[in-house]
């Protein structure tokens, strides 16, 4: 089976139930992904599957199909060149452990994709990804700043 | 001079003899000495923490790895300020654990403090950093003067150069760097020094300048972001769990469920048939007399080539086990343990004053409540785990991990190797709460590790991280309290009852004339560990729920109450630890003045009228050197699930290293205080722990976290404090009088469960 990986093909032999966040982390070696439950219920492995955010700890290797693009937080942006996403988490200073800030930032860009100007009542009704460290507040704003720079990025694009 | 090369370690052992002063001063420790220049002594830096790169960027070592507590940020801030650095252009680096063994034998850390709890790295880290930051400047200072031919009472410094008698031209830091090997080594005085941890610090002459006035601060005061967010936000730091050794093995551990419980026989035919499996083996209880607690909860391991392999494998082991001593205990068990210690066990005395029973016989008014609450568990959001790698004469752990010297006393119990031969490399943490202070994840891996002789990694499921968790103490606590015709509180008792301690040496202790504060043991065996806030944790929630009972018996304002109780300006003695504590005590003006803060920006006025359904509440708490007020105002539904529409906190915890940081841990503090009460509620039976996952033990989402959190700075005059332990105790009882307020219903059992469902 072929896959992309942040834009590069990869050949996947392993088609058994290995989690797609194990093979991510330990086959690709992409340590941005976390692992926090092993259930779905956290949200720190989130990664996009065709786009979609997905919490990869549930999805096994043999449910992807020939073609799937995949998308961690390595291929969201760089250091020089962040998503818009990354650059509100930025501007908000909303980590703290950072632990879960990978899985929060690839839900926040597929929840902006449905809800492109989300009110506080939507992103309380789809954002459900758990921080311990308990920076919801901070990622409340920032995704209301990430909405204005998509929109700025898509007017001036 | 004759030139004798003296290599770091050789250098490093001539600094610990003696004991409690070592002075590498000119002539005291011979000819050696003199040649050891500082570039030697320190791998290149000016001091331990400082590197001066040749673009004139700064690298500042971090001596502690950040778990969410923002010291990535605010101790190279302490050091940049002193350093007088452009912090646009310094880049911090996590600083490899610097552990030596002191002249006892003993571990200690080189240069600071590289361990993380007790809300005391920013309070432990600030006096030494403060003076390495000196010392690098110095250097700077010392170099700029030989090569321009100036003395250095001409020079001055700004954002990273030097300048001389105030004229516009200015140098680089950078171009005196490389200057005749800098100064020679007899400018340092290394001392071992007492503090809350004996501590090896730098010191100096006094030919350095004096500490930087505080008006004349650019950085520290100032908000800054994280030093490391753009590899947090890129998934690029490291944590433990991304580790990796060449040849990389990974192991699963099924433990022991029971309480000191083990292994009695295993077959594991079925787990070796699991592609990629390399080796099964058993896991023993790893303590010995030298360590005879708990270390680790023994099982067996599934070693394999993946992590997935493991963990699979591992689902197939089959496994007798002995069920330990405890499987009489249970949730019921446990809480009715403490009513009977409470009534027959050994009661140990916290403070006294006065006569409790005649001012109670006299009172008119007598409250009495029973509070209680049960365990409660770390869940840190990176689940337990560690890389080991044990060769014949070397054992390396990485890890996420906060206290390295702990995690090296581990290492050499399970190696036997000298503490020189092993080395603990520090990473991001994933969250610790005090869970990432034990060892026995540490133990566990590099016993594998030499077993095997392979790099071996050790993951924790959640389940794993949760059943075999080191909890906060389950509870109960008994008051009675006395109030007098005109309102005032004239007589406390209280009985903590639980396995572990507390921690009630706060007020109100010695502000009420009449008080017995007592605490009982119970004879429970859970594993117990240090949890956000040890002790103060429950004694917040505890001492504070009752004085606002008080209040209401007595007809009063909560505040009012309280700043009644606080009385005039004054400093108590405080019999408790708090880091650095000094000669300090405990102070009444600054709880008030965190009270009014909070009251002032929450418009406080309990005469108010009142809402249906709403309710506000206060409460204010002394944790660990820091003050916290905080005002909680709630709606309640009529099904009795609630929001937390503001909370407004007056906090003191000295000088603010990093505003924007500080907030962060105070913002932190309230939302796991209110996960906390509305969750935590660990189950035990058969002496076992059932609770597993974030399924059955939810704790808070966004969708649950306050709507706005208002934070107010008041003790920027004070030397700094830690901020990550400090609003949770203060939170909690101004949340549940909050709480009261709006529906009538106390809440003294943890956690709150149905209790609001008043229909």
């Amino acid at each position: 089976m072929q896959i992309t990986i942040n834009g590069t093909n990869v050949t996947v032999n392993e088609t058994d139930d290995t989690p797609l966040l194990w093979f991510l982390r330990d086959h690709q070696g992409l340590k941005g992904t976390k692992f926090g439950c092993g259930i779905g219920s956290c949200g720190a492995c989130t990664i996009h599957v065709n786009g979609d955010a997905v919490r990869s700890c549930s999805i096994p290797l043999d449910a992807l199909s020939d073609g799937d693009q995949i998308t961690t937080i390595e291929g969201l942006g760089e250091e020089t060149n962040l998503h818009p996403v990354q650059q509100a988490w930025l501007e908000l200073d909303v980590p703290q452990c950072g632990y879960c800030q990978a899985g929060q930032i690839m839900a926040a860009v597929d929840l902006l994709k449905q809800f492109p100007n989300p009110t506080n009542d939507i992103i309380d009704a789809h954002h459900d990804n758990l921080c311990r460290c308990g920076t919801y507040i901070r990622i409340r704003k920032a995704i209301h700043r990430a909405a204005e720079l998509l929109q700025t990025t898509e007017a001036t694009s | 001079m004759t030139q004798i090369t003296v290599n770091r370690r050789d250098a490093l052992r001539i600094f610990c003899i003696g004991g409690a002063l070592v002075a590498v001063a000119p002539g005291a420790l011979g000819k050696a000495n003199n040649a050891a220049t500082i570039a030697e002594l320190f791998d290149g830096k000016l001091g331990p923490f400082v590197r001066i790169e040749p673009d004139n960027r700064i690298t500042i070592m971090a001596p502690v790895p950040d778990m969410g507590t923002g010291v990535e940020t605010a101790l190279p801030m302490i050091v940049a300020e002193e350093l007088d650095a452009d912090w646009s252009l310094v880049d911090v680096e996590r600083m490899p654990s610097k552990i030596i063994e002191d002249t006892d034998g003993e571990l200690r850390f080189e240069y600071a403090l590289q361990g993380t709890g007790g809300s005391a790295t920013v309070r432990t880290a600030w006096r030494p950093l403060k003076r390495c930051g000196q010392f690098a400047r110095h250097v700077i200072l010392l170099a700029a003067s030989k090569q321009l031919n100036v003395p250095v009472s001409s020079l001055t410094t700004y954002k990273g150069h030097v300048r001389v008698n105030g004229r516009t031209k200015s140098y680089p830091y950078a171009d005196f760097i490389t200057t005749a090997g800098m100064e020679s080594a007899d400018l340092v005085k290394r001392t071992w020094v007492e503090h809350d941890y004996k501590v090896l610090e730098l010191d100096f002459p006094t030919t350095i300048a004096p500490d930087k006035k505080r008006e004349d601060y650019s950085i520290v005061g100032t908000e800054k972001h994280q030093s490391r967010i753009y590899q947090t936000l890129t998934g690029t730091d490291p944590y433990g769990i991304d580790h990796e050794f060449p040849g990389q093995t990974y192991a699963s551990i099924e433990r022991c469920p029971y309480f000191y419980g083990g292994v009695k026989s295993f077959d594991a035919t079925k787990a070796k048939t699991v592609p990629g499996v390399l080796a099964v083996l058993e896991v023993p209880d790893l303590k010995s007399e030298q360590r005879p607690f708990k270390l680790n909860s023994p099982g067996v391991a599934v070693i394999a080539t993946n992590y997935w392999a493991a963990f699979k494998a591992r689902s197939l082991l089959e496994i007798e086990w002995d069920e330990g001593p405890c499987t009489h205990e249970n949730n019921e068990w446990h809480r009715q343990n403490c009513i009977d210690a409470a009534t027959k066990g050994e009661r140990r005395n916290i403070y006294t004053s006065g006569d409790v029973e005649e001012a109670l016989s006299k009172a008119a008014t007598v409250v009495e409540a029973q509070y209680e609450a049960p365990h409660f568990a770390h869940m840190t959001m990176e689940p337990i785990n560690c890389n080991a790698l044990v060769t014949g004469a070397t054992c390396t752990v990485a890890g996420s991990i906060q206290f390295p010297d702990t995690a090296k006393l581990a290492a050499k119990h399970i190696t036997g190797l000298d503490y020189d031969a092993i080395d603990i490399i520090p990473s991001r943490i994933g969250c610790g709460f005090g869970r990432k202070a034990s060892a026995d994840y540490v133990a566990e891996a590099v016993y594998l590790a030499k077993e095997v002789k392979k790099p071996v990694k050790v993951i924790w499921s959640r389940e794993d991280d949760t059943r075999h968790d080191f909890f906060n103490p389950q509870s109960v606590t008994t008051f009675r309290g006395g109030i007098a015709a005109d309102g005032s509180i004239t007589a406390w008792e209280s009985l903590f009852a639980s396995q572990g301690g507390t921690r009630m040496d706060g007020f109100p202790v010695q502000l009420i004339p009449n008080m017995k504060v007592e605490r009982v043991r119970g004879d429970s065996r859970v594993p117990l560990g240090p949890w956000r806030g040890p002790g103060h944790n429950l004694a917040g929630y505890y001492t504070e729920g009752f004085l606002n009972e008080l209040a209401e018996a007595a007809g009063r304002d909560p505040l009012e109450i309280r700043l009644d109780l606080l009385g005039e300006d004054r400093s108590l003695p405080f019999n408790d630890w708090y880091p650095e504590k000094g000669d300090g005590g405990i102070s009444t003006k600054r709880m008030k003045d965190v009270l009014q803060t909070a009251a002032q920006h929450a418009n406080w006025n309990h005469s108010r009228p009142k809402e249906k359904g709403k309710g506000r509440g206060i409460a204010s708490y002394f944790t660990f050197g820091g003050y916290v007020a905080m005002v909680v105002d709630v709606s309640v539904a009529n099904d009795g699930s609630f929001t937390v529409d503001r909370v407004t906190a007056g906090v003191d915890c000295g000088m603010v290293i990093n505003p924007l940081g500080a907030k962060a841990q105070i913002e932190s503090g309230i939302i796991d205080g209110l996960s906390t009460v509305l969750y935590q509620n660990v189950q035990i039976e058969r002496g076992r722990v059932l609770t597993g996952n974030f399924d059955d033990q939810r704790l808070l989402r966004i969708n649950e976290a306050p709507k706005e959190i208002d934070i107010h700075f008041t003790g920027t005059d004070g030397e700094p404090f830690g901020t990550g332990e400090i609003a949770l105790p203060a939170f909690i009882p101004a949340l549940l009088a909050a709480l009261h307020e709006a529906t009538g219903v106390r809440i003294r059992k943890l956690p709150i469960g149905d209790q609001l469902q008043t229909i």
